[in-house]
């Protein structure tokens, strides 16, 4: 079984030769701080040894329990017995109960927090465990050490080895000549100093005393571990290595989440894709049923015609009226085709409906027919010039093609007479008067907003065509806080 | 300071009174002695007739845009309870208005209106800012109550008054005494009612009158002896009774020489019951006078006629008359109550006037005792001096400026009251997982934000995946936000240039609130909006209402379609709309006052970007090793995407360029997303380096990855060019990295201090940025400093906390200030009782009161004849050519708005007219109704007989409003020679004329034309009450210009080639009586059998009532021989005829211009012109002329003018001076923009008589 030492200076490779021949030991660790780190017991407690340790700071007391749950860990201070005010200099073993030690810390920039922990003896630890041999003792208090001894006085205990650290603390200044002498007093001799540490033999096992006749060395055969100071270069390697595969986890693990949402996203794609062409087919069935329907308006007409020219007796009465008619609409004709000339120069096909257009407005017929014709030439024309759009962008060609659906329309909202006219005559078939203003209304919202306003147009009567479109919102803005107050009123009554 | 005067008492009934030449004559005296104060005049627009005349009183006294109108649907008064609502939606807009002025002291004049008139005078109703201050001029019906308030409407109404006087914070006194009053019956507090006295007008004065002239007066009258005068109204409490009364105790002999005359509008039933009266008390027919109304010049004779003038009211404010009277030197006796001590100051002229026998006795010893008299008459005009106008007026400012110190005062010690709830806020924004920036933005600054606000989140979005968001905000969709959007305190909107704000555009219409915008420019959103076809036409509108028809035109002349898209910033829309503005840098903030102007500036806040605070720390070796860098190794490092706006290539080049390049720890990484041809290139550049393997392009980054790079990078290097106002975030997180920065100062980056960050000239040199990379390299010490600066600056100012903060006290101060004027008025119409069906008329007034922010004035060009048919006529070709100018070069400080009406219909833009002139596609603009504001322009360009006349009202409301218009005036040939015209022209034109004289001016096509417009408007006697202004300009002569017709007619080769053989005289102009044709034609017969060899070429459509004259042109035997007709030719055509004529023969009777003399002079060809002044005006010593209307006439000059061609003697046309349109359209432009340019020829009043 290989060795590895955890402690601060090869404290635990010079106990374990000395030591080694004893099977399930026990030791007393006074000042035992981390579990790992630094730790004197660690090496002992992976060989099967068990001990105890006294902590007094709270923090490195329950790391000890936790990683050491089969071992006593008392927290408390050792001295005198009572209560003692611990200077604990946070995060580090460097904690003590001494006030000038604690000072010097404060000094060096340290953070100091004081505590009052309860203290027992030495001697009453010892005491506990009278009846078994303890291997050894360490003792590592930060410059109380002499209390420390001081208190074992009374116990007859004499483990078999004391470790004391004996400089003061971050510094190779020796103190044992203060304490040296209790323990001597208590049947031990001086086996070896480290640098640090102090090497104690008890009288009763002066056999032991060889085992520390020269420094840890290749031959005791331990490794070391990776919080070893020794090793902290290596530890930093080995950290950011570990960092750096931990990254790569993770990186991969981010590819193959984006991998899964890609792919998700495409059967997404894929889906609305189908949607679509869904869609698509229903529109071109709807397009289908509404040329259908056009034609049927179509028969419908020719039917009207007929039953004019059979009831032509009665033509004649209105026929007056219908002179007086035309004449009006003469001068708005002219308007008209000028104005559409104007935008549809160049496009001679259109201008063919134009001449269309114009030919069926100077009929008898034409107050009759042409709201119908009107939708008819609308569902002709939309076919060819979507396909020209589409076909060829110029935007010429595409804004004359919309001009051309949209002019009457355009041309109706500035001429309020010709359009109640039309309005009075296309009221008479429900079906296509609803559809007229359905388009009037998108065309008009269309041009005038840039988006589709989804407040409906207020019911009423109010002409918008004679507003700016500022009195409108502003209007639109009352409305709604009126109808707002009216509602918190109802609101308030219920 | 600004002093606004509330003048309805100038306005209503009361300005024929007392109240309202008081009220005038103060305002007059404080606009005179204001000094350094900004004072504004308001005026109610229920009376549009009383604006101009107010106009006038104030012109030269402040600017006429001082003057202000406001708007409310009438009728208001309070008489008739049916008003009522209307009246409180009145009272609401008015205050609205004023609060929209910003006044620092508003003064109502006459509070006591609008009972049987339209005028509003309410005090906080709606508001309580503007500190209001108000005339007190007496507290008559209150004090007399039983005579005064018996009808219980008006009890009522005066009560409502009151209320409304005792939340004024000033008041005015008209006397001491009524000073008192206000103290003593109502309370009001002593230190605030201040008597500021009043005063007569100075026209009340001694005058010497001439014997015939009194008399004359007097005749007028009905006085025939010496008389004692009163004046005033005859109600109740002037105790004209107990005159008359006391008239009829003198002793008869007094009586017998003298009139009582009583000055006064007297009702018929009041005539009688006065009369009765005299009777009863034994008075005689003739003692007593009742005048009927007398206009001021005849009072002023009156009262320096009168033996004496007697005052008996029981109770005045002021008692103007007397005052008057004692101006005017009259001996004045009156009675010792109320002010009248005061005003007439001394003990022994008063009477007890309840007393008939007290009245009687002084009455008996003014006109008995010639001394007393005589020393009355002396005193009159010393104590006329201890009042004036400008003395008043000195106090009333004293007391305004007390009034704004104090109220300063209290604002400064204010206590904030803090809100028991946090106000609900609506807060529209993309939020997470939105792959935008603003989305994470406002991730980060709604936890911070919500501290100050209750905040349900408004998306348009599936889901928010933010957790804060998710559990501690509602999350709204934006339909639900349309219907529930009352239930906000606050709403903020936050705009990008992306569709991820699309839903926002008509939120925003809507539901007005704070936007803040992102990027100041939305003209990539709107673009793509438009070209996709999701928005027709949104594009091209914005461009249009934002920049004006030039920027419309740009986006269809563009070759590179994003060249405009960058130009642009679309945006005016949403800035009108917005109750407040928040943007990120000073630069944006610049951009708004440069496109637009500096008013725009006062409603944007800057608020700093917000850094994001880094949840965990990352040290630069790990991140260093992670990378694959070495501790040593000195990093560069450019965050963010690579495109060409982030100038990566300059970095690259400057790196390779620098001696780090040579180095082997030197490294170079572009951290961010390439896609493109330019990061192709950026790699490939990289690639052909022999460094290229020390420089690094990441492509795309994951958050985490990215910064570790920030965390292991020595030096950050941002470049940017083509900002438009955004601001970088990036550089900010830089900074809160402690990074050493280096950026090019351009936009709103120069607002980093440069101590935490390396800045070098926006248009660095690559030199200087090696330079700056080198010495960051080789000194550390100098990289932690900077970055260390950095952090501190970015956590000082750009914490979202801090940024949160901001953000409530911008959002606060909006929702305080004027910017929310219209939407709280909304919400306080909308509160008021009753089911309004006038929403209508609200709406209009509250878009003429509260209009969105104007960056421009509006030139509006009258095109209406040529919007509907274009005749091609001459002034046709005027209109058109200063169009194009003025379209292509709108005047600074205006956009040019071509509009037309029709006789049925009133203004409207012509939108489709212009963009199908400009060769720009019609469909994408919509022809709306006319929409006006103060200081609008309206430019009568096109000739429209028919129409003007009829649209009157709207030029008059034009000009109530602060608008002005002008019109173009080309000839007056039809007024002043009917007979060139057809029947009924005359009528018509003169009708047009009347309308235009009550414009501002004219703009005449020459000189002559602006003389006999000054004449005309001499002979028609037209009223004004300001100065009709005349000008005059020259029409341009490149025919390029004016789009010229092309084409030429069949037959013209061979009719040039016959042509040739002869000199040709050419006549050019529609044939009408009085272009001269047939004394042409006839002098030519003439000469012709004289055997003079010349052909006469005339070119010109058949006009009106010349069908005698072309009957016998078109059977002339000489036609086609040595006579040619050539009828509708184009001006291609009539150019190769130019090319071919010996001279030009000019012999119309009357022209406004003349312009065939410019086309002759630009062929060098000699001009025969009638001697008439507007031909000399134009052509001067550059032509030949004749005289006489006989054949015989003719027919020597032309004779001895083609002599002189023959000899070379001939005056020739080449230096006849003449310009381009663009020179006459500059001509006009100057003459609307200053009104003291030289070409104003004539500024016309009627004379007085």
């Amino acid at each position: 079984m290989t060795f590895t030492s955890y402690a601060q200076n090869f404290e635990d490779v010079m106990l374990w030769r000395a030591l080694k021949h004893i099977q399930n030991g026990f030791y007393i660790d006074i000042g035992a701080q981390d579990p790992v780190v630094d730790s004197v017991s660690m090496a002992f407690y992976e060989q099967g040894w068990r001990g105890l340790h006294v902590e007094p700071v709270l923090n490195y007391a329950e790391r000890l329990r936790s990683a050491r749950p089969d071992e006593t860990v008392i927290q408390s201070a050792v001295g005198e017995a009572g209560i003692l005010k611990l200077f604990e200099i946070v995060d580090t073993g460097l904690s003590t109960g001494d006030p000038e030690i604690a000072k010097k810390h404060r000094e060096s920039g340290f953070e100091i927090r004081e505590a009052d922990v309860p203290c027992v003896t030495l001697a009453s630890i010892l005491d506990r465990n009278a009846d078994r041999d303890i291997h050894w003792l360490k003792i590592d208090v930060e410059g109380m050490e002499e209390q420390v001894l001081r208190s074992w006085s009374r116990s007859p205990v004499r483990p078999w080895v004391v470790v004391i650290e004996s400089t003061i603390p971050n510094s190779q200044v020796d103190t044992h000549d203060h304490w040296e002498k209790v323990l001597v007093e208590l049947g031990y001799d001086p086996a070896y100093f480290d640098g640090l540490n102090r090497f104690y033999v008890a009288r009763a096992h002066a056999e032991l005393k060889g085992a520390f006749y020269c420094g840890p060395n290749f031959f005791d055969g331990f490794s070391l571990t990776s919080t070893s100071p020794f090793c902290s270069a290596l530890a930093n390697k080995l950290d950011a290595d570990e960092q750096q595969v931990q990254q790569m986890a993770r990186a991969l693990e981010d590819a193959q989440t984006q991998l899964r949402q890609s792919l998700v996203e495409a059967e997404r794609f894929a889906a609305d894709l189908a949607q679509r062409e869904r869609e698509a087919k229903e529109t071109s069935l709807q397009f289908q049923r509404s040329r259908e329907e056009v034609a049927r308006l179509a028969d419908t007409v020719a039917l009207r015609e007929q039953e004019i020219g059979e009831g032509r007796s009665q033509l004649q009465l209105s026929r007056e009226e219908a002179q007086s008619l035309a004449h009006a609409l003469s001068q708005r004709e002219q308007e008209l085709s000028s104005a559409m000339i104007r935008a549809l120069q160049s496009e001679s096909d259109v201008a063919k409906l134009l001449e269309e257009v114009s030919s069926i407005y100077a009929s008898h017929s034409w107050k009759i027919t042409s709201p119908l014709r009107f939708v008819g030439s609308i569902a002709k024309r939309v076919p060819r010039y979507g396909i020209k759009i589409l076909g060829r962008s110029r935007p010429a060609a595409r804004h004359v093609g919309r001009r051309a659906i949209a002019l009457p329309f355009v041309y109706l909202r500035t001429h309020p007479r010709l359009k109640a006219l039309v309005v009075r005559s296309v009221d008479r078939w429900p079906r296509v008067a609803k559809r007229l203003r359905e388009f009037a209304r998108v065309s008009s919202e269309q041009t005038r907003h840039g988006w589709v306003e989804p407040t409906p147009m207020v019911a009423g009567d109010i002409n918008w065509a004679t507003y700016p479109s500022s009195v409108r919102r502003n209007y639109m803005q009352l409305l709604r806080a009126s109808a707002t107050a009216m509602g918190r009123e109802r609101g308030g009554e219920e | 300071m600004r002093i606004v005067l509330d003048l309805q008492g100038a306005q209503t009934e009361s300005r024929i009174r007392g109240i309202g030449r008081s009220a005038l004559a103060l305002a007059t005296a404080i606009a005179r002695s204001a000094d350094e104060h900004d004072v504004r005049i308001v005026l109610n627009g229920l009376f549009p007739e009383t604006v101009e005349p107010i106009r006038a009183v104030f012109d030269g006294l402040i600017p006429q845009d001082h003057i202000h109108v406001w708007e409310a649907p009438g009728p208001v008064r309070d008489l008739e309870p049916n008003n009522a609502w209307r009246r409180q939606a009145a009272e609401r807009l008015r205050e609205a208005f004023l609060a929209s002025l910003k006044p620092d002291v508003l003064h109502v004049s006459s509070l006591f209106e609008g009972f049987r008139d339209d005028a509003v005078t309410s005090i906080g109703t709606f508001t309580s800012i503007p500190p209001t201050s108000v005339t007190l001029y007496d507290l008559v019906p209150l004090i007399y109550r039983e005579t005064h308030l018996i009808e219980s409407t008006r009890e009522a109404w005066y009560e409502r008054k009151l209320d409304h006087l005792r939340r004024a914070r000033l008041w005015l006194a008209v006397s001491d005494s009524s000073r008192r009053e206000g103290i003593d019956h109502l309370g009001l507090p002593k230190e605030w009612v201040v008597n500021i006295s009043s005063a007569s007008d100075p026209r009340f004065r001694p005058v010497a009158l001439a014997e015939e002239q009194a008399a004359a007066i007097c005749t007028r009258y009905g006085l025939t002896r010496p008389f004692v005068l009163y004046t005033g109204s005859i109600e109740h409490g002037k105790n004209v009774e107990g005159l008359i009364r006391a008239y009829a105790l003198l002793p008869k002999s007094v009586r017998r020489a003298y009139q009582l005359g009583i000055v006064s509008s007297v009702h018929p039933e009041e005539r009688a019951a006065l009369e009765r009266l005299a009777t009863s008390r034994g008075l005689s027919r003739g003692d007593l006078v009742l005048t009927g109304f007398v206009p001021d010049e005849d009072l002023v004779a009156l009262y320096n006629l009168c033996t004496a003038f007697a005052f008996p009211s029981w109770h005045e404010g002021f008692g103007l008359p007397a005052l008057e009277a004692m101006a005017c030197g009259a001996a004045v006796i009156g009675a010792n109550t109320s002010s009248l001590p005061e005003v007439i100051g001394r003990e022994d002229a008063l009477f007890d006037p309840r007393n008939d026998s007290s009245i009687a006795a002084k009455l008996n010893e003014v006109l008995t005792d010639e001394a007393f008299r005589a020393a009355l008459k002396q005193h009159g005009p010393n104590q006329t001096k201890n009042f004036s106008w400008d003395r008043s007026a000195q106090l009333a400012i004293e007391a305004f400026e007390r009034l704004h110190v104090h109220e300063q005062e209290t604002q400064r010690f204010r206590i904030a009251v803090v809100p028991p709830s946090r106000p609900q806020l609506a807060y529209v924004s993309p939020l997470p997982p939105e792959r935008t920036g603003i989305a994470n933005y406002s991730a980060e600054l709604l936890p911070e934000l919500a501290r100050h606000y209750e905040i349900d989140v408004v998306v348009d979005q599936a889901q928010v995946t933010d957790p804060w968001v998710q559990a501690n905000c509602r999350v709204r969709n934006a339909e639900w936000f349309d219907a529930h959007a009352d239930l906000y305190d606050r709403v903020v909107y936050h705009f990008g240039n992306s569709t991820y704000h699309e839903h926002m555009f008509g939120l925003l219409e809507r539901h007005p609130g704070v936007v803040v915008l992102h990027d100041f420019f939305l003209s990539g959103f709107l673009a793509h909006m438009e070209l996709s076809g999701l928005w027709p036409n949104a594009w091209t509108r914005a461009l249009y209402q934002s920049h004006g028809y030039a920027a419309a035109k740009a986006r269809f002349d563009a070759d590179d379609i994003h060249e405009i898209v960058r130009q642009y910033p679309c945006n005016l829309n949403i800035l009108q709309q917005a109750t407040g503005v928040v943007v990120h840098s000073e630069f944006s903030r610049k951009l708004a006052v440069n496109w637009y102007n500096v008013d725009f500036a006062t409603n944007i806040v800057v608020i700093p970007q917000l850094i994001k605070i880094p949840t965990n720390s990352i040290v630069r070796n790990a991140a260093r090793m992670i990378l694959g860098f070495e501790e040593s190794d000195f990093l560069v490092c450019c965050f963010g995407m690579i495109g060409p706006t982030k100038l990566n290539h300059r970095l690259l080049e400057s790196w390779l360029s620098s001696p780090l390049a040579e180095n082997g720890t030197c490294h170079l990484v572009f951290a961010g997303d390439h896609d493109g041809p330019y990061g192709a290139e950026l790699i490939d550049m990289v690639h052909r380096s022999r460094h290229g393997r020390r420089v690094r392009v990441t492509g795309h980054v994951p958050e985490e990855l990215y910064q570790k790079y920030l965390a292991a990078a020595d030096v950050a290097v941002q470049l940017r060019t083509d900002s438009r106002g955004e601001t970088s975030r990036t550089v900010l997180e830089c900074m809160g990295y402690e990074l050493a920065t280096i950026i090019n100062s351009h936009g709103s980056m120069v607002e980093i201090p440069t101590d935490c960050i390396w800045q070098l000239p926006d248009n660095f040199q690559n030199e200087e940025l090696a330079a700056a990379l080198e010495h960051l390299w080789k000194h550390p010490e100098a990289r932690k400093k900077l970055g260390a600066h950095a952090r501190i600056y970015a956590y000082t100012h750009h914490t979202p906390r801090r940024i949160a903060d901001q953000y409530m006290e911008a959002i606060e101060g909006f929702y305080e200030g004027t910017s929310c004027l219209r939407e709280k008025l909304t919400h306080s119409l909308a509160a008021l009782e009753g089911t309004p069906a006038k929403w209508l008329r609200v709406a209009e007034a509250m878009t003429t009161n509260l209009p969105a922010l104007q960056p421009v004035r509006q030139l509006f060009v009258d095109v209406s004849s040529m919007a509907l048919e274009d005749l091609r006529t001459g002034i046709q070709r005027v209109t058109r050519s200063i169009l194009h100018e003025l379209l292509n070069h709108p005047p600074k400080g205006y956009r040019v708005e071509p509009v037309y009406a029709t006789p049925e219909s009133s203004y409207r833009y012509a939108r489709q007219f212009t963009m199908q002139l400009l060769n720009c596609p019609v469909d994408g603009l919509e022809d709306e109704p006319l929409e006006f504001h103060q200081g609008d322009c309206f430019l009568g360009l096109d000739w429209t007989p028919d129409s003007i006349p009829l649209h009157q009202e709207l030029f008059a409301r034009l000009r109530n409003l602060g608008g002005r218009a002008y019109f173009v005036v080309y000839d007056l040939l039809p007024v002043n020679h009917s007979e060139w015209f057809p029947r009924g022209t005359d009528e018509a034109f003169e009708r047009w004329l009347m309308a235009v004289s009550q414009a501002d001016g004219a703009l005449c096509d020459s000189r002559t034309v602006a003389s006999d417009l000054m004449h005309w408007l001499d002979e028609a006697q037209v009223k004004r009450h300001r100065p009709f202004t005349i000008g005059w300009f020259h029409n341009g002569g490149n025919l390029n210009a004016s789009i010229p017709t092309l084409g030429l007619p069949q037959g013209l080769e061979t009719l040039l080639k016959r042509l040739g053989s002869l000199p040709n005289v050419l006549m050019v102009g529609t044939v009408e009586p009085r272009k001269g044709h047939a004394q042409a034609v006839a002098a030519f017969e003439q000469l012709w059998a004289q055997g003079v060899g010349a052909n006469l070429v005339i070119v010109g459509k058949q006009g009106w009532m010349v069908d005698d004259l072309c009957g016998r042109l078109r059977h002339h035997p000489q036609l086609g021989r040595r006579l040619f007709w050539l009828e509708g030719i184009s001006d291609e055509a009539l150019s190769r005829l130019y090319g071919v004529a010996a001279g030009v023969l000019m012999a119309s009777q009357g022209e406004g211009y003349g312009l065939p003399l410019v086309e002759a002079a630009q062929h060098r060809l000699p001009v025969l012109a009638r001697d008439i002044p507007v031909f000399r005006e134009i052509a001067g010593n550059n032509a030949s002329y004749f005289s006489g209307d006989t054949p015989e006439a003719l027919a020597k000059a032309v004779n001895e003018w083609l002599m002189a061609i023959m000899a070379g003697t001939v005056p020739g046309s080449g230096d006849l001076p003449w310009q381009t349109w663009a020179e006459s359209t500059q001509q006009i432009v100057d003459l609307l923009a200053d009104p003291s340019h030289p070409h104003w020829l004539y500024r016309w009043m009627p004379e007085v008589k």
